[in-house]
C-alpha cells in the first residue's frame, strides 16, 4: 500500500471464471487507485472500465435497495455497493472478491441465483387477501405494521441464502430469504391462508430445518435477522389452527376503524 | 464469438419490456382483464428495477391527515376525523400537478391521473403494501414538496421498494411469465405497425425474435446521460433510443429534473428529509447562500430553484471539493440525537458513500439528475403515437418514466413518479387487453431482423481499422460534456458545445471495440450497446433544449431566463432523421383554459 | 467455506452427536460379552482399561458435555428472542463446556496415571 496525500493504491484480487473456457476458478490481481469515499464497486466499474472490459459481475442502483450486487469480500458476504473499500483492506492494503459461495458460477461474480428464486416461489409470496375486499384500505394499527416492518425491507440479494450451511448441505431447504418472506405473510392480517402457509413451512424442509447457524443475520446487508422470523414461525406452526381461528376473526373487524389506543402518536417518520 | 439467430421465435399475446412498476402492473391489469399470454423482459432480474429505490411516497388526495388547525399548513399533523371536512381534493392535486409542470403538463391526463390516484393506493393495500398508518388504522400521509397538502402514502423511506415487491408478487400469482435478464434489441415497426422485438438472452447471449400481438415499452428514464446522477446503472434510457431508431419520435426530451442534494461526486439521493428537517446549505466561504435567491423559503424552496442556487455558487466559484462543483449540506447543528433519531439512513449513507460523520461534519453535494420528463409519446392509454396529430402506431404502448404522457410537464412533483408508473402502466395493460381481445392479429414479421441486429452487435468485436475506442472512455466524455453544457444551466452557446462534442463522439464510436469476446454473460457487450443508446438520446436532448429558447420547469436557459407562452406552450416532438439528426416538430399543450389557464409558477 | 461461530457449533455439535452413537456401540460391545460368561467380560473390560481408552474416555466426556450444553443453548435459542447475543451465548456455551471437561477429565486423567 503507497500513501499518496488522500489517494493510495489498493490491491484487488477478483476471482475469475467462464466455465466455456477456464477448468477452475482462479484468482486474479488488479491495482486501484482509491480514496476514502471509493466503495468496493468503484473498485471494480475502474477494473472493468480501465483495465479489463471483461470482468463480469452484477450491479445497478448503487446504494443497497436493488440486491444486485451481494459478492463474498474476504470471506463474508456483503453488497459491494455501499461497501467502503477501506473497511476490506487488510493492512498491505488487498481486498479478495468472490462471487457468492455455494451457489454454481454463471461468470466470474455473476452467480445462478434460480434455486433461491424457485425457494421463493415455493412459499408462494403474495399475499392472498381476503374474498370481501373494502371500497378503501383494509385498517391495520400501527402496531401490526410495526411487526412487519424488518421483513418488508428484505431486498431478496441472496447473502443470507448463499451464507447458510444449511443450503448447502440440501438444496431443497427453503432458505432464510424464503422464510423471512412467510413471515411477512404470516403475520400479516390481511393474509386469509396462515394455516396452509404453516403448514406448509412446517414440513419437511421448512422451519425445523433451520440449524441455527445465524450465519443469515451476520450476512444480512439491511440488518434483518431471518434466524428470528423462523423462530417465530416455528412457535405458530406448532399452534396454527388457533392462530388461524384468531386471524379469521381479526378480519371480520378488518374494514372497521381500529380502536385508538390513548395517546396514540401519528408515525416517527411522517415528517419525512 | 458467434451470434446464432437460427433460434425459434418466441410468441406472446403481449409482450412487455421493463418490469418496474409500469412493465408489471400492465403485465398484472392485462392478466386480470383475461390475457393469459403475457411475457415481461427485463435487463435485470423484475426486483432490482429502479422504482423500487424511490424513496418518499406515493401521492393521492386521500384525506387521511391534516394539520393541526390553526397552526399552518407547515403545522404538526394529525389524522383526520372521518366526520370532518377533506381539506385535500382531486382538483387540489391536478392544481398542484399542473403548476409543478410549468404549465407544460396535458391536463386531460394529469385529470385521469389525480381522480384515479386513491384508486390505485387502495389497490396496493389489498394487495399486500404495507404502508404507515395512522391510529386508526388509516394509511398515514406525508408533506412533499410542490403539493399543498400532505398527500404522499409511504412506507417508511422505501416506498418504491415495497410498491416494486408486492407488484412482482402479484404479477407471478397471476402466472405472468418473467424472462429475467433478456435485453431488448430492437423493436420491430414496419408501416407504423409494431410486430415484435428482438431479444438477447444474457446468459447465453443468443438472439431471438419475440412477435406479439402488443408491445408495451417501460423501460425508465435516461439520467445515466449524465455524469451525476441518482440514477441506477441500469438506467441508460434504451426503450427511449430503441423506439427512436424505430422510427418513432420522442417527446420533450429536454426536460430533465435536477435533485439538489445528489451526494458530490457520486450523485445517490440524499433525502429530501435532511432539509426538511432544517439542514443548511453552505458554500465554499460558509455563507448559507439560500438568503440570496430564497429569503423566506430557503433551504425548503422547490427542487429546480435549489438546484439553480447550488449550481449558480459553483458556477461563480464558491463551491467546494477538489473541483469545487460541490456544496456543503451542514446538519452538525440539528445534534447527535435528532440525527440519530430522524436521519439514520441519511446519516449511514454519507458514511459509506462519503466518509462523513453528518453529526460532525457537513455532506458534500451537488445537483444531480434525477428525472426524465420526457420519452416516447403516448396518450392515457399507452398508446405511442407517431406525430404531432397523434397517429397511432397501431400495437405499441409506452408507460413510465419512458413515457411523455405528459403528466410532469416541464417539471416533475415528488411522489407523482410512482403514481405515473403504476397508474399508466395499468392503464396501458387494460388497454392492450381490449386491443388483443378485439381480434388484433399476429403480424408478420419481413426480413430477418434477428441477423440485422446481429451483425451490429458482431461490429463491436469486429477488427477495427487503427487503435480501437475504449467504450467507457466515450461513455465518460459524454456524461462530462452533458455535465457542462446541458445540465443545470443551459445556453445557446453551451449546448452547441454539446453537439459538437456528441457528433465527435458517435465518430468515435464507430470505432469501439470491446474486450469480452465471449457469448456468456457479456456485460461489455450490454455496456458497449447501452452507450450507443446514450449517444443517440443525448442528441436528441441537445438539439430539443438548443431549439427551446425559454426557461420552463426544469429546463433552464440563461440566454432566455423567461417562460414564453406565446411561442412555447408546446411539446417537442424529435424525429429520427437520418444522419442529419432529428427533425423537430411540434404539438400543442391540452389545456383547459376555462380552469387552469398558465399563470406564473411562484412558490 | 463460510466460517462462523455459529457454523463451528453447528459442527461440533455434528461430530460429537456421531461420536456419541459410536461410542453407544463400543459400549454395547463391552457390555454385551457378559452374556459369555464373567470371564469374557473381565477379559474384555481389561481390553478397555489400557490407557489409549482412557484418553477416548476423556474424549467421550467432551462430547457428552458439549452436546448437553450446547442442546441447552439451542433451548434458550428457541424459546427466548436471544438471537441479538448469539455470539455471547456460544462463547458462555463454549466456556461452561471447557470448564466441565477439564473438571471431569482431570480426576480421570490423574486416575490412569496413578493406575
Amino acid at each position: 500500500m503507497t500513501q499518496n496525500g488522500t489517494t493510495r493504491t489498493a490491491t484487488i484480487r477478483v476471482q475469475r471464471f467462464n466455465p466455456d473456457v477456464d477448468a477452475k476458478p482462479t484468482l486474479r490481481e488488479y491495482q486501484v487507485q482509491v480514496s476514502p469515499d471509493t466503495t468496493v464497486l468503484d473498485a471494480l466499474e475502474t477494473i472493468k472500465a480501465t483495465q479489463d472490459g471483461s470482468l463480469t459481475y452484477r450491479r445497478s442502483c448503487r446504494h443497497a435497495i436493488c440486491g444486485s450486487c451481494a459478492m463474498n469480500v474476504n470471506g463474508k458476504n456483503t453488497l459491494v455497493c455501499n461497501k467502503p473499500l477501506r473497511e476490506v483492506l487488510d493492512r498491505k492494503g488487498r481486498a479478495t472478491i468472490r462471487p457468492l459461495p455455494y451457489l454454481p458460477i454463471i461468470k466470474d461474480l455473476v452467480v445462478d441465483r434460480s434455486q433461491f428464486w424457485e425457494q421463493y416461489l415455493r412459499v408462494k409470496p403474495w399475499l392472498i387477501p381476503p374474498a370481501d375486499v373494502p371500497e378503501a384500505e383494509f385498517r391495520m394499527t400501527p402496531a401490526e405494521v410495526a411487526a412487519l416492518r424488518d421483513a418488508e425491507k428484505c431486498i431478496m440479494c441472496g447473502a443470507c441464502y448463499s451464507s447458510c450451511q444449511v443450503v448447502a448441505l440440501r438444496q431443497a431447504y427453503v432458505g432464510p430469504h424464503a422464510l423471512l418472506k412467510m413471515y411477512l405473510r404470516v403475520l400479516d392480517p390481511r393474509d386469509s391462508a396462515p394455516e396452509e402457509r404453516l403448514v406448509e413451512i412446517g414440513g419437511d424442509d421448512g422451519v425445523y430445518r433451520c440449524h441455527t447457524i445465524f450465519n443469515c443475520i451476520d450476512a444480512c446487508p439491511k440488518e434483518l435477522n431471518p434466524t428470528a422470523a423462523i423462530e417465530t414461525l416455528r412457535k405458530l406452526a406448532q399452534k396454527r389452527a388457533a392462530f388461524a381461528r384468531e386471524r379469521a376473526e381479526r378480519q371480520q373487524t378488518l374494514a372497521m376503524p381500529a380502536p385508538v389506543a390513548p395517546g396514540a402518536e401519528m408515525p416517527a417518520d411522517i415528517e419525512g | 464469438m458467434t451470434l446464432t439467430t437460427s433460434e425459434p421465435e418466441i410468441v406472446h399475446d403481449i409482450l412487455i419490456v421493463g418490469a418496474g412498476l409500469a412493465g408489471t402492473w400492465a403485465a398484472l391489469a392485462a392478466s386480470q382483464a383475461g390475457v393469459t399470454n403475457i411475457g415481461v423482459l427485463s435487463k435485470l432480474h423484475p426486483l432490482r428495477s429502479h422504482s423500487g429505490a424511490a424513496q418518499g411516497g406515493i401521492a393521492a388526495a386521500l384525506n387521511n391527515v391534516r394539520p393541526v388547525a390553526g397552526t399552518g399548513p407547515r403545522g404538526p399533523l394529525e389524522a383526520r376525523p372521518e366526520t370532518d371536512d377533506p381539506i385535500d381534493s382531486w382538483e387540489l392535486h391536478m392544481f398542484d400537478t399542473i403548476k409543478g409542470s410549468d404549465w407544460l403538463g396535458d391536463q386531460d391526463a394529469i385529470e385521469i391521473m389525480v381522480k384515479e390516484a386513491p384508486e390505485i393506493i387502495y389497490e396496493y393495500e389489498h394487495m399486500g403494501c404495507v404502508f404507515s398508518r395512522v391510529p386508526d388504522g388509516r394509511i398515514a400521509q406525508r408533506r412533499f414538496g410542490g403539493h399543498s397538502a400532505p398527500r404522499a402514502s409511504f412506507s417508511a423511506d422505501y416506498t418504491g421498494h415495497v410498491l416494486l415487491h408486492t407488484i412482482h408478487e402479484q404479477a407471478l400469482r397471476h402466472g405472468v411469465q418473467f424472462y429475467p435478464e433478456w435485453y431488448c434489441l430492437d423493436l420491430i415497426v414496419e408501416d407504423n405497425v409494431c410486430r415484435g422485438l428482438v431479444a438477447m438472452e444474457i446468459l447465453s447471449g443468443r438472439l431471438v425474435t419475440m412477435r406479439a400481438k402488443a408491445v408495451l415499452f417501460g423501460t425508465g428514464g435516461y439520467g445515466r446521460a449524465w455524469r451525476i446522477t441518482s440514477n441506477a446503472t441500469a438506467n441508460t434510457g434504451d426503450g427511449v433510443a430503441i423506439a427512436y431508431r424505430a422510427g418513432i419520435p420522442l417527446m420533450d426530451m429536454e426536460f430533465v429534473q435536477f435533485h439538489p442534494t445528489g451526494l458530490y461526486k457520486k450523485g445517490i439521493l440524499m433525502s429530501e428529509a435532511c432539509r426538511g428537517e432544517g439542514g443548511y446549505l453552505v458554500n465554499g466561504l460558509g455563507e448559507r447562500f439560500m438568503e440570496k435567491y430564497a429569503p423566506d423559503k430557503m433551504e425548503l424552496a422547490p427542487r429546480d430553484l435549489v438546484s439553480r442556487s447550488e449550481q449558480t455558487e459553483i458556477e461563480e466559484g464558491r463551491g467546494i471539493g477538489d473541483d469545487r462543483e460541490g456544496i456543503y449540506l451542514d446538519m452538525t447543528h440539528l445534534g447527535a440525537e435528532k440525527i440519530m433519531k430522524r436521519l439514520p439512513q441519511v446519516r449511514e449513507l454519507a458514511l459509506n458513500f462519503a466518509g462523513v460523520d453528518i453529526i460532525e461534519g457537513p455532506a458534500p453535494i451537488q445537483p444531480t439528475a434525477h428525472y426524465s420528463m420526457g420519452g416516447i409519446p403516448a396518450d392515457a392509454d399507452g398508446q405511442v403515437i407517431a406525430d404531432a396529430e397523434g397517429t397511432p402506431v397501431l400495437g405499441l404502448f409506452a408507460a413510465g418514466e419512458c413515457a411523455c404522457i405528459s403528466v410532469h410537464g416541464a417539471n416533475r412533483l415528488g411522489t407523482n413518479s410512482l403514481l405515473d408508473a403504476s397508474l399508466f402502466g395499468r392503464r396501458a395493460g387494460k388497454a392492450m387487453a381490449v386491443f388483443v381481445k378485439n381480434g388484433a392479429p399476429l403480424q408478420p414479421v419481413r426480413g430477418k431482423p434477428a441477423e440485422q441486429s446481429a451483425a451490429r452487435l458482431a461490429g463491436f468485436m469486429a477488427d477495427a481499422p487503427g487503435e480501437p475506442e475504449s467504450v467507457a472512455a466515450i461513455a465518460d466524455a459524454l456524461k462530462d460534456t452533458m455535465q457542462r453544457n446541458a445540465g443545470v444551466f443551459r445556453t445557446a452557446e453551451r449546448l452547441q458545445r454539446a453537439l459538437t462534442d456528441i457528433k465527435a463522439l458517435q465518430e468515435r464510436f464507430a470505432r469501439a471495440r470491446i474486450q469480452d469476446r465471449s457469448r456468456r454473460f457479456n456485460t461489455d457487450l450490454l455496456a458497449a450497446i447501452e452507450t450507443e443508446h446514450l449517444l443517440s438520446f443525448s442528441e436528441v436532448i441537445v438539439v430539443s433544449g438548443l431549439a427551446r429558447t425559454e426557461s420552463r420547469g426544469a429546463h433552464f436557459r440563461t440566454d432566455f431566463p423567461k417562460r414564453d407562452d406565446d411561442q412555447w406552450l408546446r411539446h417537442t416532438l424529435a424525429h429520427t432523421n437520418g444522419a442529419d439528426g432529428p427533425r423537430l416538430s411540434y404539438k400543442p399543450v391540452t389545456i383547459f383554459w376555462d380552469r387552469y389557464p398558465p399563470q406564473e409558477r411562484k412558490y | 467455506m463460510y466460517t462462523s461461530t455459529g457454523f463451528i457449533s453447528f459442527l461440533f455439535r455434528r461430530i460429537s452427536g456421531v461420536a456419541l452413537v459410536l461410542y453407544l456401540f463400543t459400549h454395547m460391545w463391552v457390555i454385551g460379552s457378559v452374556n459369555a460368561g464373567p470371564e469374557a467380560f473381565d477379559a474384555r473390560l481389561a481390553l478397555v482399561q489400557t490407557p489409549f481408552f482412557k484418553v477416548l474416555e476423556i474424549a467421550l466426556l467432551a462430547a457428552v458435555v458439549y452436546h448437553a450444553v450446547d442442546g441447552i443453548r439451542l433451548l434458550v435459542v428457541h424459546h427466548f428472542d436471544v438471537t441479538e447475543y448469539r455470539k455471547s451465548l456460544f462463547y458462555a456455551m463454549f466456556a461452561v463446556f471447557v470448564l466441565l471437561t477439564i473438571a471431569g477429565g482431570l480426576p480421570i486423567l490423574l486416575f490412569a496415571l496413578e493406575g
